[in-house]
């Protein structure tokens, strides 16, 4: 009977203890899942902004590249559009530069196109032949990941 | 360590349950080997996930950082060589240097700027370009 009684403390005192190790492996695993979803959700957004950033840059050095004309006053301090005009063996090209809500919006020869989207405080300035552009790409719902652009770009270089 | 064990304690069925609690045994740590293992696999998951991230982020501003550079370099006024020229502005944990060097046949009109984009002490871009003095 002592042996039987003893035995089944023991039982017991086993189950608490697995419960526990249970508990805290389960309390580890909902802090790791926690962590990767955090993690994936951040690196979601990293490459939303990167995409964004890259895309618009990208489009910005081309067309500025190839203009031989500006509607951004030298000197004239920072504006919200700008316009941008060449002529190649196409004929003469309008290229203009916007924020439409989020999306810097690029519209030449009436063709609209998002160049990158979540941006916001656009501005264009031109000191002689430098055109410099600055904006900022913040992800959605991460206002943590975010870039601040100021990008230099040399009228007519290309 | 038996974590759940047979009420029966009798003769006939000692070896049944002293063979059962040498198998529960080797379960539990299977399980731990098992979720040791997937834990381990997750952890090491999770760091090449936020390394690739970091690599693209990082990539990303130093390249629009090191076009910046170079474009300014183009609309500025030629400097002899050895040289360098004004940087841009960077942000925060980044910075960017430039220098020239001069080019084969010894034309002191032409030279080539190599632009290093860094983030802390580790160089993570690095592109060059040629600049003619016209």
């Amino acid at each position: 009977m002592n042996d039987r009684s003893s035995e089944r403390g023991f039982v017991l005192l086993e189950f608490v203890v697995s419960v526990s190790f249970m508990a805290m492996l389960g309390a580890l695993v909902v802090s790791m899942l926690g962590q990767g979803w955090d993690l994936n959700s951040r690196n979601s957004a990293i490459l939303e902004v990167s995409v964004s950033t890259s895309t618009s840059t990208t489009w910005l050095v081309r067309d500025i590249h190839v203009a031989t004309g500006t509607d951004i006053t030298d000197g004239g301090g920072t504006q919200a559009t700008a316009q941008f005009t060449w002529t190649d063996a196409g004929g003469a090209h309008v290229c203009d530069y916007a924020l439409v809500t989020d999306d810097l919006q690029r519209t030449c020869d009436a063709v609209s196109l998002s160049t990158g989207d979540n941006i916001s405080n656009l501005t264009f300035e031109r000191s002689g032949d430098l055109v410099t552009i600055s904006y900022e790409v913040t992800a959605p719902n991460r206002n943590d990941v975010a870039d601040s652009i100021v990008l230099n770009v040399a009228l007519g270089a290309g | 360590m038996p974590l759940l064990r047979p009420k029966n304690h009798s003769r006939s069925h000692a070896k049944t349950a002293h063979s059962q609690r040498g198998f529960v045994m080797i379960e539990m740590m299977l399980a731990v080997a098992i979720v040791g293992t997937a834990m381990l696999a997750t952890v090491s998951a999770f760091s090449t996930a936020s390394k690739t991230a970091r690599f693209v982020q990082e990539t990303t501003t130093a390249e629009w950082l090191a076009t910046s550079q170079i474009e300014l370099i183009r609309v500025a006024t030629f400097q002899l060589t050895p040289g360098t020229y004004t940087t841009v502005p960077a942000p925060t944990g980044y910075s960017v240097a430039n220098v020239t060097s001069g080019v084969a046949g010894g034309d002191s009109n032409i030279q080539i700027v190599t632009v290093t984009v860094s983030r802390g002490a580790d160089d993570v871009y690095e592109t060059s370009a040629m600049k003619v003095n016209r």
